[in-house]
C-alpha cells in the first residue's frame, strides 16, 4: 500500500533487511522519537535552543532514515532555528512536525501490521 | 707463480714476463714460452721481471739457456723492469755483458 | 591462495563498534554491519563508547556526533589517542550539513562521514576502502618497528665496536707532552685515524689517516691499518717497511675505492731527524724554531691501499730537526670546513693562517679556532683532524723514551733449527717459511729478496749435491740442463733417509744484526773448490756459491762439503 509519508524504497530495503524485526523496528522508532517530540515540545515553548536543536536532529536522523524524507525536512528547518536561535514560527513549525510524525507513526504502524500478517 | 709470453704486434719481439718466484720451479714453463713461439720472425726477446719478487742461480742459468738458443752472442735479450736486489744478483754474476738490463 | 577465496566472508569480516543514541539507527546500521559478515558491538553514549572501545579494540568506529554522556566530538578524542599508532578509522554519522560542523569533527580526529539514511552499499564500500587503508599502515607500522628496531640494535652494536674502535684507533701514545691533537667526527665512527707509538729504537711513530668516506664503512679499514702499525712499531720495523706492510694489507682487504690518505712519520730523538712518508694528504707544515721559516711537505704518493706493493714507493722523505720544531699533518677536512652558507674554510685562509707571523706552538690553537669560527652554525661535513708534534729538548725525550716499554716481543737474538725428511724434501717447499721467519726480524725483512737468493742457492745446493748427488757439469748444455732437473726430481722421488737440516741464529748488534744460516745435509760432501766460471763462455752453472759469498760476509763450507756456513750481516738504516 504506497503511503503518502514515507518513502516506499526506502521502507522495502528495511523490511527486506530487517525481514521478522521490522516491527521492533517501529515499535523503538515511535517510541525513541516520541520522547524526543515530548522534549521538543517543552523546549518550543520556552525557546530551549539547545534543545530544540539537539532533539529536532535527532528526529530528523532517525526519521530520515526510516524513510520519512518529508518529516526530516521539516526537523531540518526547526534544527536550523535552534542552532541559529530563532524563536519566530517556531510553534507553527512543531506543530507540523507534531502532525506529520502522528501521521507516520501510524502509517508505520499500518505497514508493520501488514508485515507481520503476511510474514 | 706464473709465465706468460706475448709477441708484439709486428712479431719481432717475443716477451716473456714472469710473476712471483724465478727459479727452477718454472722451468719447463719457461721453456715452452720460447720453444713454442715462430722463431722464425722473432728478433728479440724481453724478459719482463716486473712481477718477479725472487729469484735464485737456475733462473740465472735459465736465462743463459735462452740466450743460447735465440743464438748466444749474437742474442737480442732485454731483461727489463728488474728491481735493485736482482739487479745486484745480476751484477754479481757478469750478466751485464751477456744481456740487456732494464 | 587464489583471489576468490582471500575475498571470503571472514577475512574481509571486520570488528566495528557503534555508538549511536538513537534506537531506531543504531539497529538499522547494526543489522546491515551484521548482514555484511562484520562483528558489531553497540554503544548508547560516547562514554560507553569509550569504555567498549578500550574492551573490544575494534578495527573501526561509527560514532553518532550528538550523544548525552559525551559527545560523539569528545569520544572521538579519547579513541584517537587510544590508538596510539595505530591507525583505527572513525567514522562520524550525522546528518549535520553545515561546513563549520564537519570541520569540527575532522579536527576532533574523524577519517569520514556516513550520513542518513544509511545507505548499505556505500556503507560496505567505505568499510573495505578503510581495511585497506588499515592495511597499508599495518604494514607501517610493522616496517617502522622494525627499522627501530634495528636501529636500536644498530646503535648498541655500535656502541660497543666504537669502544674497541677507540682502543684500536686511538691508541697508543697520544698523550705525550709533545703531540696535540684535535680530531672530530661525523658519525660515531671516524673516518680518519691518529696513532703513536714509540719504538725499541727510540723513535716515535705518528700515522694520521683519513679513509675514503665516514662513519663504520670507513672505520673498518681502520683496524688492520692500526694493529699492523702497532705491532710493527712496536717489534722495531722501519718506516719503510711499515708503510709497505700497511698499503699491502689496505689493498688486499679494502674494496675499490675505499683507500686511505695518509701520512706517517718516524722522529728519531737521538738522531735528531724526521722521516716521512705522504700519501694523498694535504700538504703538511714544518715549522723551524730558529729562523720562523715554514716549509711545506707535499704528498709525494698514492694514497695506502691504491697501489699493489710491488708498484707501491715507501720511500721516506728525511728531514733534520730541532728543539722546538713544530710539524703540523691535518685531513682535507680542514680545507673542505663549510659555513652555514655552504663557503668552503679553503685553502686560502689555511695558508693565511700558516704564512701569519706568530710563534710556532700557537698555529695549532689559530687553526682549530679559524675553522671552528668559519663553520659557525654550519655543519661538519667531513672527519675533521689536526695534529701538532713539537720535537722535544733531551730530558723530555729521555722522560718519553723511559715511559715506553723497550722491546715488545721483537724477534732480536734466537736460534732454531729445522730438519727436513724425505717426504719433506719430496713434497715441501720450505722457501716461504724460511723467509717468513726470517722477515719476522725487523732489519730482515728488508733483505728478504737477497735472503731468499742466498737460502734457495744454500738449501738446492744441499738438496741437489749433497743429497741427490747430481753434477753440475749436466748443464753444460741446453739439453743437459733439462735433463738435469728431470733427473732432479726423479732422484727426489727414489728418497728414503736422507735429510738437510736448516739452521738458523740470530743475534742483535748495536748498528744491526748478523744472521748466520747453517745447511747441512745427509750427504757425501762436496769438492768446492770445482766453482770457476768459464769467462769464454758463460755456463749455465757454478753461480750459486759465488752469488752467496757476494751477498753474505762470510762463506765457510765446512769438509767433507756438508755443511755450508753462511753469515748475514745486516745495519739499521742511516
Amino acid at each position: 500500500m504506497p503511503g503518502r509519508y514515507l518513502d516506499a524504497r526506502v521502507v522495502a530495503e528495511l523490511k527486506e533487511l530487517l525481514g521478522e524485526g521490522f516491527p521492533l523496528l517501529v515499535e523503538r522508532y515511535v517510541g525513541d522519537c516520541g520522547k524526543r517530540m515530548q522534549r521538543l515540545k517543552s523546549a518550543v515553548e520556552t525557546s530551549d535552543f539547545a534543545t530544540i536543536f539537539h532533539e529536532s536532529h535527532g528526529v530528523k536522523g532517525s526519521s530520515k532514515n526510516i524513510g520519512a524524507t518529508r518529516l526530516g525536512v521539516l526537523c531540518a528547518e526547526l534544527e536550523h532555528n535552534g542552532q541559529a536561535e530563532v524563536a519566530a514560527g517556531n510553534e507553527q513549525l512543531f506543530a507540523a512536525i507534531e502532525q506529520e510524525f502522528a501521521d507516520v507513526c501510524c502509517e508505520l504502524e499500518n505497514l508493520s501490521t501488514i508485515s507481520d500478517n503476511s510474514g | 707463480m706464473s709465465i706468460n709470453s706475448s709477441v708484439s704486434q709486428d712479431g719481432d719481439i717475443l716477451t716473456i714476463s714472469v710473476d712471483g718466484r724465478f727459479d727452477a720451479s718454472s722451468l719447463d714453463e719457461f721453456r715452452n714460452c720460447y720453444e713454442s713461439a715462430d722463431t722464425g720472425k722473432i728478433k728479440g726477446y724481453d724478459v719482463d721481471l716486473k712481477n718477479a719478487e725472487y729469484l735464485d742461480s737456475s733462473a740465472l742459468g735459465m736465462l743463459l739457456v735462452l740466450r743460447d738458443f735465440a743464438g748466444g752472442e749474437s742474442a737480442q735479450i732485454t731483461i727489463s723492469n728488474c728491481s735493485q736486489e736482482v739487479k745486484k744478483i745480476f751484477a754479481i754474476s757478469s750478466f751485464e755483458k751477456l744481456f740487456t738490463i732494464q | 591462495m587464489s583471489r576468490s577465496e582471500s575475498g571470503s566472508a571472514s577475512e574481509s569480516s571486520v570488528s566495528i563498534l557503534v555508538a549511536e543514541d538513537s534506537i531506531s539507527d543504531r539497529m538499522i546500521l547494526e543489522t546491515m554491519l551484521r548482514r555484511g559478515g562484520h562483528n558489531v558491538s553497540s554503544a548508547e553514549d560516547g562514554a560507553q563508547a569509550v569504555e567498549l572501545f578500550r574492551e573490544t579494540k575494534p578495527d573501526l568506529v561509527f560514532l553518532d556526533v550528538m550523544m548525552p554522556n559525551m559527545n560523539g566530538i569528545e569520544a572521538a578524542k579519547k579513541i584517537k589517542e587510544l590508538s596510539g599508532d595505530e591507525f583505527i578509522p572513525v567514522v562520524f554519522l550525522t546528518s549535520l550539513a553545515d561546513a563549520k560542523s564537519l570541520a569540527t569533527c575532522l579536527e576532533s580526529g574523524g577519517d569520514d562521514f556516513l550520513s542518513k539514511p544509511f545507505n548499505p552499499i556505500v556503507l560496505e564500500a567505505k568499510i573495505k576502502a578503510f581495511q585497506r587503508m588499515r592495511e597499508m599502515n599495518q604494514t607501517m607500522i610493522r616496517q617502522k618497528n622494525l627499522i627501530e628496531t634495528n636501529n636500536k640494535h644498530l646503535l648498541q652494536e655500535q656502541t660497543v665496536a666504537k669502544q674497541v674502535f677507540d682502543k684500536i684507533a686511538h691508541s697508543g701514545t697520544l698523550d705525550l707532552p709533545i703531540i696535540r691533537y684535535y680530531m672530530s667526527a661525523l658519525a660515531v665512527f671516524n673516518g680518519d685515524v691518529l696513532l703513536a707509538d714509540i719504538s725499541p729504537m727510540g723513535s716515535l711513530f705518528v700515522i694520521l689517516g683519513d679513509f675514503t668516506g665516514h662513519g663504520l664503512p670507513a672505520a673498518i679499514g681502520s683496524m688492520p691499518l692500526a694493529s699492523t702499525f702497532h705491532g710493527m712499531v712496536g717489534k722495531g720495523f722501519t718506516l719503510n717497511d711499515i708503510i709497505r706492510e700497511i698499503n699491502g694489507k689496505l689493498h688486499a682487504t679494502l674494496p675499490v675505492g675505499l683507500f686511505c690518505c695518509a701520512s706517517c712519520i718516524d722522529i728519531n730523538f737521538s738522531k735528531r731527524r724526521m722521516l716521512i712518508w705522504s700519501g694523498g694528504l694535504p700538504d703538511g707544515a714544518l715549522y723551524r724554531k730558529n729562523d720562523q721559516s715554514v716549509t711545506r711537505i707535499a704528498s709525494k704518493n698514492l694514497p695506502l691501499g691504491v697501489l699493489p706493493n710491488r708498484e707501491f714507493n715507501a720511500e721516506p722523505l728525511r728531514f733534520d730537526l730541532e728543539e722546538g720544531d713544530h710539524l703540523l699533518l691535518w685531513s682535507d677536512g680542514i680545507q673542505e670546513a663549510r659555513s652555514a652558507k655552504g663557503d668552503m674554510f679553503g685553502e686560502d685562509r689555511l695558508n693565511a693562517i700558516l704564512d701569519q707571523e706568530c710563534q710556532a706552538c700557537e698555529v695549532f690553537e689559530n687553526i682549530i679556532s679559524s675553522v671552528q669560527n668559519h663553520i659557525g652554525e654550519g655543519e661538519e661535513d667531513d672527519d675533521l683532524s689536526l695534529v701538532d708534534i713539537v720535537f722535544p729538548d733531551k730530558e723530555t725525550a729521555e722522560e718519553m723514551l723511559a715511559g715506553a716499554s723497550n722491546s715488545r716481543g721483537r724477534l732480536a737474538d734466537w736460534k732454531m733449527s729445522l730438519q727436513l725428511n724425505a717426504s719433506s724434501l719430496r713434497n715441501f717447499d720450505p722457501m716461504p717459511l724460511l723467509v717468513n721467519i726470517t722477515s719476522e726480524v725487523p732489519g730482515l725483512r728488508q733483505n728478504s729478496s737477497i735472503l731468499y737468493t742466498v737460502l734457495s742457492e744454500l738449501y738446492n745446493n744441499a738438496v741437489e749435491h749433497g743429497v741427490l748427488g747430481l753434477e753440475s757439469s749436466l748443464k753444460a748444455s741446453a739439453e743437459g740442463f733439462a735433463q738435469y732437473y728431470r733427473l732432479r726430481d726423479e732422484r727426489l722421488e727414489s728418497l728414503s733417509n736422507q735429510w738437510v737440516t736448516i739452521e738458523f741464529e740470530h743475534q742483535m748488534e748495536d748498528s744491526g744484526g748478523l744472521l748466520i744460516i747453517r745447511m747441512l745435509d745427509s750427504g757425501e760432501g762436496f769438492d768446492a773448490t770445482d766453482t770457476s766460471v768459464d769467462s769464454q763462455k758463460p755456463t749455465y752453472f757454478g753461480r750459486g756459491l759465488t752469488l752467496i759469498s757476494q751477498m753474505c760476509e762470510k762463506v765457510n763450507i765446512i769438509p767433507p762439503g756438508n755443511i755450508v756456513e753462511a753469515h748475514f750481516r745486516w745495519n739499521f738504516e742511516g
